[in-house]
Order: structure tokens, then C-alpha cells, then sequence
């Protein structure tokens, strides 16, 4: 198979977007916690420790595990259709992520709320 | 008895031991066994103290470091109590409900943690420390939820913690304005004794609010309730439903019960936020029952279910109603308010033990059919077992038939203390729970595939150790339920009745104040 150049990569996607964020969200409240600190406003302090806490949550289960641990799919695996023609997607961007923070693969046997090993409807 | 308040280590041990338990267990071992042993034994140990703590506490109080550090009381212990039981019991079932045993450990490390911060929001007159043990709960038990590893389960407790994130930070509006008006984190009645009218039903407002996003009530629960109940595994569904959502409603009395007396229009916007709970709630198990979730809306999967799970939470967005109309009543008529106290105490018991035993036997008929939605599932017949029994005896103690703890209710809202109006809506949502349990159990039993089934496995026996929670919360409804129907009637058991209804009425005073014998 004939290897072209790889489709271009967008900087910025949403997730990093959303990391990006959060991030910046955090970075403030920390900040804002050491301020608070030293003018020793507790009431201050509490609202940047709150928002920190949750920026912190936020990256934790929302960006940070599905953006540095992706579980990739080898394209060519799945896309045997093409005759000749090459995926229309690439590796980089078949992305399917585990389940935030157990980091295990999602169970699909239950997708339609019965187990597809063991009872199988028409329709 | 223990009188007043004293200093002592014991209002510890059940937190600490169950966190020990959840914390040490993955540490020591992988095998099943030896995880589920080492915390069955703290959850043991950590409900032997408690009992001995219930039992002895009267109307005093035993606390540390401080009155406002961990404190328990009887209303306190009893909650605890409660909490524990059904714990354990979901730690027996947790035990051969995963087919990937590897994820025990994390999961029993989970589990204890959650329980550990609803203990923890239970036994506190500070509204930091509640504060804390609420946000604990939410990452613990948003976590939790995905333990099932659905795609619909990540949806389901991303929509658990936005909404969790948003009553916490609406509670922290709430905690920043009480310091600014009372200069403390106290929850004490000399606290707000100087403040406002105006400022005290603000503050009650907030924190009604805040609390009742968690609490699931009438709007803000569906939006995440039916989801994340039904979504979870059947042993986190069973403490989110009996209890998490119940120690929420438990803080809010408390907190404003302390703040009290506030106004008439806080209290009817409390009535009205219970009553539409009560009402929509209730509507919308039958409907999921009967059309699906196409009707019932409020679904995070693809397809169109009836799904079991889902009856039984959009059944406690109706039962949560309930704690917040006896809280609005209670502040109608401040004379009452103990009374309806009680009455909160009383649908704690009631609407944790049903619902728990609900959501369990729910697990166990998913685990001999493979299937969680009632359209596929062909009756089980005997299959089921004892279970369809205990199933019944759970649905009818939410619809409020007499010999089952549902009674305690029916009595609250049928004494002379509540207006026809109250009376005739509970009913209603009571009658629409006994339809959704009775048809329901129709379907189980002898129920025909509404899809096309083209073929289906035998059912399969399901673990005894799944079938042990619902059969000990039967017995346990079923026991408390004919000595509260037969004593109240004068009929029999008199003795047992009045000492649980004296007791009770002790309880319900230390849900506002640290001991009986006064306010601090």
C-alpha cells in the first residue's frame, strides 16, 4: 500500500481545548489561593480552594485520561472495504477511549440493555 | 444511658473502620474472598458500635474532638445505623455481582469511601464538614456509577457530577453567606437567633437549592437521578437510592430545621417542590413501566427500554418529595415540627430498606434473565425464587400498605395534622407506585418479550449471596410493619409500639439540636 503524507493535524482539538481551560482555570485559583493566603481573607481563599478543586476534577476525569492515554485502532483492521483505495481515516485520528479513570475497556454486550451473548432480538 | 454530651472516641470508629476496611483490603489481597472478608469484618465491627451507640444514646450525645466535630446522636445513629446495614449488605452482593473480579478491590475502596462520606455528612453540626462529605460522596460515587463500564454509564455520571458540582457550589454561595451574617460555620440556633427574617429565608432558600440538587428533587433530579441510579452497579443503585439521596434530604432538615422558623413562603415553595416531586416522580415509574423511556424521557442509552432500574429511580425522585413536603409542613407550623421530623426519621427507614431491597431483587432478576429491560425479558416464573416475594413486599411498602413499614407514612399523611389536598396527592403517587409494582411483578414472573426474541438462554440461577439483601430487608419491613400497624390500632405489640414511637420522638429533637435536653 502506498503511503501518503499523513492528513494534517489539528493543534488544537477539543479536548485539548477543554484541558487548556481547566488548566488556566487552575492556575488561577491557585494563584488566587496564595493571594488570599497572604491577605488572609478566608472567605477569599475558600472560593479560589473551590475553584481549583474543581478545575483539578474536571482535568482528572474529563481531559487528562482520555487525552494521554487513547486507546488507538489500527485502521487498516477495520476499513478492508476500499479496493485498492487507502482508509479514508488514519490511525491518529480512530480514537476510542477507555472508561474515565478505571482506564478499562468500555463493555458493549449491553448496549441495548440485555446481554447480546446470551439473548439475541430481532429488530 | 448516656446523658448529655460527652467526649469519647466511639462516634469514629465507624468512619475510620470502614475507610480502614476499603483501604487495606486491595492492599493485602487480590483474591475475592480474603477483599470481601476483610470488610465484611469492618463493616461489621463499625455496626457493633454504632448499635451499642443507638441503643445507649437517648437523648445525649457522644462527640469528638469537639460538639462540632463528629457528632452522634440518636437521629444521627439512626441514619448511621441505616447506612451501615445496607452497606453491608451491598458489600455480600457486590461479592458475585462482577464478572471481572479484578475490579473488586478498587470497587470495595470506592464503596467504603462513599460510605464513609455519607457517615461523615450525617453526623455533623458544621457546615464545612458537610460540605466536604458531600463532595467526597460526589467523586466517589460519580465514580462508582462507571464501575459498570457502559458508554450510557459515563453519561450518565458526568451528568451526576456537573449536576453535584453545581448544588455544592450553590451550597458554598449559601456557606460564604452564612459566615458573612452569623461570623461562624455553626449550625446551632444561637447562631442564627440574631439574624434577619429577610437573610434567614434567603439562606434557607440557597441551601434548599443546593442541597436539593443532590437530593433529586423536583426539577433538578431528573436531570441526573433516573440516569445515574439505574445506570450504576445494582449495589451503588441500592445506596444511592436508600441512602445517598436520603442523607442529603437528612442534612437539609437539619440545616434548616436549625435556621427555623423562617417563613410561610419558603415553606409552600418546599411543599411545592415535594409535591411536584411526589407527583411527577411517581407518574413517571409507571409510565417507564408501561411505555418506556421513549415516554419517560430522561434516558442516557440509545434505545427505547422499559428498563427496571429506571422504574425504581424515578420512583425515589417521588419518595424524596416526601422529606422535602414534611419539612415545608414543618415550617408551616412550627408547633409541629418535631412531628413532622418524626415523619422524616420514619420515610427514611421506610423508603431506604424498600428501595434498597427494590433495586437488589431488580439486580438479581437481571442476573437470571441477562436482560434489564422489561420489553426483552420473558417471565422468570420460578426462577426467581423467594425474591419475587420480597420484590412484592418492597413495592408495597412504597405504595403504603398497612403490615408494611409504608404504614409509618400513610399514618403522617393521613393524621389531622396535613390538609386533604397533601393527603389526596400522596395517595395518588402511592397508588401509581402500587400499579408500577404490580405490574412489574406481572412482567417478571409471566411477562411475554415485546421485541422480537429470536432466542434466549435458560435463566440462569442467580448467587444466593445476591438473593440474601432482599430476603433480610423483607423480613425487616415486613416484622417493623405489623408491629407498627397492629400496635397503632391497639390491636397488638402496644408495648414494642409505644417504645419505638417514644424513641422516635426523641430522635426526631436531635435532628436540630446536638441532645434532646436543649439547643446549644
Amino acid at each position: 500500500m502506498n503511503t501518503k503524507e499523513p492528513l494534517p493535524r489539528r493543534f488544537i482539538t477539543s479536548e485539548k481545548l477543554s484541558l487548556i481551560i481547566a488548566s488556566a482555570l487552575m492556575v488561577v485559583g491557585m494563584g488566587g489561593v496564595v493571594v488570599a493566603s497572604v491577605i488572609g481573607d478566608f472567605i477569599l481563599l475558600f472560593a479560589f480552594v473551590e475553584i481549583t478543586s474543581v478545575a483539578m476534577f474536571f482535568i482528572l476525569t474529563l481531559s487528562l485520561i482520555p487525552a494521554f492515554f487513547p486507546d488507538k485502532v489500527k485502521a487498516e483492521a477495520i476499513f478492508y472495504c476500499g479496493l485498492g483505495k487507502e482508509p479514508y481515516i488514519s490511525d491518529e485520528e480512530v480514537y476510542r477511549p477507555n472508561v474515565p479513570l478505571l482506564n478499562v475497556p468500555y463493555d458493549t454486550n449491553w448496549d441495548n440493555y440485555y446481554d447480546k451473548r446470551a439473548v439475541k432480538v430481532e429488530g | 444511658m448516656i446523658m448529655a454530651m460527652e467526649i469519647s472516641l466511639l462516634p469514629l470508629v465507624a468512619p475510620l473502620v470502614i475507610l480502614l476496611g476499603g483501604l487495606v483490603s486491595p492492599l493485602v489481597s487480590k483474591k475475592e474472598k480474603l477483599l470481601f472478608t476483610i470488610n465484611f469484618v469492618c463493616f461489621a465491627v463499625a455496626l457493633v458500635a454504632n448499635t451499642w451507640m443507638l441503643l445507649k444514646l437517648g437523648g445525649g450525645a457522644l462527640f469528638y474532638p469537639n460538639e462540632y466535630g463528629v457528632l452522634v446522636n440518636s437521629a444521627s445513629a439512626f441514619v448511621v445505623e441505616i447506612t451501615l446495614v445496607l452497606g453491608l449488605l451491598g458489600a455480600i452482593y457486590s461479592l458475585r455481582y462482577f464478572e471481572d473480579r479484578n475490579i473488586l478491590g478498587p470497587f470495595y475502596l470506592l464503596y467504603s469511601l462513599f460510605l464513609t462520606s455519607l457517615i461523615l455528612m450525617a453526623v455533623s453540626f458544621n457546615i464545612l464538614m458537610i460540605y466536604v462529605a458531600f463532595e467526597a460522596s460526589t467523586i466517589s460515587g460519580g465514580i462508582l456509577i462507571l464501575f459498570t463500564k457502559r458508554r450510557s454509564a459515563t453519561k450518565a455520571a458526568v451528568r451526576f457530577f456537573i449536576m453535584s458540582v453545581i448544588g455544592a457550589l450553590t451550597i458554598l454561595v449559601g456557606i460564604l453567606y452564612q459566615n458573612s451574617l452569623t461570623g461562624t460555620f455553626l449550625l446551632t440556633k444561637g447562631a442564627f437567633a440574631a439574624i434577619g427574617a429577610a437573610d434567614a429565608v434567603v439562606l434557607a432558600s440557597i441551601y434548599a437549592i443546593g442541597f436539593g440538587i443532590k437530593v433529586g428533587v423536583f426539577p433538578f433530579g431528573l436531570l441526573w437521578l433516573p440516569s445515574a441510579h439505574s445506570e450504576a452497579p445494582t449495589a451503588v443503585s441500592a445506596i444511592l437510592s436508600g441512602v445517598m439521596v436520603q442523607i442529603a434530604a437528612f442534612a437539609v432538615s437539619r440545616v434548616i430545621g436549625i435556621i427555623s422558623p423562617i417563613s410561610d413562603l419558603l415553606a409552600y415553595m418546599l411543599i411545592g417542590l415535594g409535591g411536584l416531586s411526589v407527583i411527577t416522580g411517581a407518574a413517571l415509574a409507571a409510565v417507564e413501566a408501561t411505555a418506556g423511556s421513549k415516554w419517560s424521557r430522561f434516558h442516557v442509552g440509545s434505545a427505547n427500554i422499559r428498563g427496571i432500574k429506571r422504574i425504581w429511580a424515578f420512583s425515589t425522585s417521588s419518595e424524596v418529595g416526601v422529606f422535602y413536603l414534611l419539612l415545608g409542613l414543618g415550617l408551616l407550623v412550627p408547633s409541629l415540627l418535631p412531628v413532622f421530623m418524626m415523619g422524616i426519621l420514619l420515610h427514611f427507614l421506610n423508603h431506604g430498606l424498600s428501595k434498597a431491597l427494590l433495586f437488589f431483587d431488580s439486580g438479581v432478576v437481571i442476573e437470571t434473565s441477562h436482560v434489564a429491560d422489561l420489553s426483552v425479558l420473558r417471565g422468570l416464573g420460578s426462577s426467581i425464587g423467594v425474591n419475587a416475594l420480597t420484590y412484592l413486599v418492597g413495592g408495597l411498602s412504597l405504595s403504603l400498605i398497612p403490615f408494611t413499614l409504608g404504614y409509618t407514612t400513610f399514618r403522617e399523611f393521613t393524621s389531622g395534622n396535613v390538609s386533604m389536598g397533601i393527603t389526596a396527592l400522596i395517595l395518588t403517587a402511592a397508588a401509581f407506585i402500587l400499579f408500577t409494582t404490580l405490574y412489574s411483578f406481572r412482567c417478571i414472573m409471566s411477562g411475554k418479550p415485546k421485541m422480537k426474541v429470536v432466542s434466549a438462554g435458560e435463566h440462569e440461577k442467580a448467587s444466593a449471596l445476591l438473593r440474601i439483601p432482599g430476603v433480610v430487608l423483607a423480613l425487616c419491613i415486613l416484622t417493623l410493619g405489623i408491629i407498627v400497624t397492629l400496635g397503632a390500632n391497639g390491636i397488638a405489640f402496644q408495648g414494642y409500639y409505644l417504645n419505638i414511637e417514644e424513641w422516635f420522638q426523641v430522635a426526631a429533637e436531635t435532628i436540630v439540636a446536638p441532645f434532646a435536653g436543649g439547643l446549644v
